[in-house]
């Protein structure tokens, strides 16, 4: 195997990882475990070169690891999806609060009490910059699985933190703007 | 109230989506479904962004990139 071939290869994994982690510490909420994940998840795109044909999508193809990784750990994990919201909550009082804004830890401890997969649709196109095509291919299940995941997100979302239509919304909105 | 601006159509339940799913947000209160207005939408979004811009926005942690280097310097496995 010419590993000369993968400089321009490792080049690319550089560049994707800050968006590979940010994506796994939207998964799993805690930072230890998101590097674990993003070095099984290294690991196994190396290992795995020949199977990536380049010029094809890197980042989905990174990303697909990343999450069977996560679904396939958690499987083996049971016990500790009870706990996730628990461990969450609990990275979050750690991290430092940027300009004091409560609104944004809110929707973090809000955007961690979704379930997984609803999470993970709305940020591989929310924030991730995958179209919904591309994040299907990633999750492995069909473009309206993602569509629905993502309104279900959003709605759940809403409803978390209790925004709701009318005037108290745009007001809301209008001083946190 | 006054309904004005109706660009979508309605059934007879008297819901309003338009053709793109989302809500008229001038029309407030009188849903049974869960659409959502287009504002919601994007604070919704905005946040969505921030929360992971900031971890995309981190140094790479030492770990990993020295795993990077590792992996390469090893070269064939």
């Amino acid at each position: 195997m010419n590993r000369k071939v993968s400089a321009s290869l490792r080049d690319a994994l550089v560049g994707e990882m800050s968006n590979l982690r940010a994506f796994a510490v939207s998964l799993c909420g805690d930072r230890e475990r998101a590097d674990d994940l993003v070095q099984e998840t290294l690991f196994k795109a190396w290992n795995h070169l020949d199977s990536f044909k380049e010029g094809t999508n890197l980042k989905a193809w990174l990303f697909t690891i990343l999450r069977n990784t996560y679904f396939s750990d958690r499987r083996k994990r049971r016990r500790e999806v009870e706990d996730a919201d628990g461990s969450y909550a609990a990275m979050l009082s750690s991290v430092p609060e940027q300009h004091g804004h409560m609104d944004l830890q809110d929707f973090r401890i809000a955007l961690a009490r979704l379930p997984d997969d609803q999470r993970e649709a709305l940020v591989l196109v929310g924030a991730a910059g995958f179209s919904y095509e591309e994040a299907a291919e990633v999750s492995g299940c069909a473009v309206g699985t993602i569509k629905s995941r993502v309104n279900r997100a959003r709605n759940r979302l809403g409803d978390m933190l209790g925004l709701e239509q009318g005037e108290e919304l745009e007001s809301r909105l209008t001083k946190t703007a | 109230m006054v309904k004005k601006g109706r660009r979508g159509k309605s059934n007879e339940t008297g819901k309003k989506k338009k053709m793109d799913g989302t809500e008229d947000p001038t029309q407030s209160g009188m849903r049974a479904d869960k659409g959502m207005s287009r504002h919601l939408q994007a604070h919704i979004g905005r946040h969505l962004r921030a929360a992971f811009d900031e971890v995309a926005h981190e140094p790479i942690p030492d770990r990993l990139m020295q795993l990077l280097k590792h992996l390469d310097r090893d070269g064939d496995k």
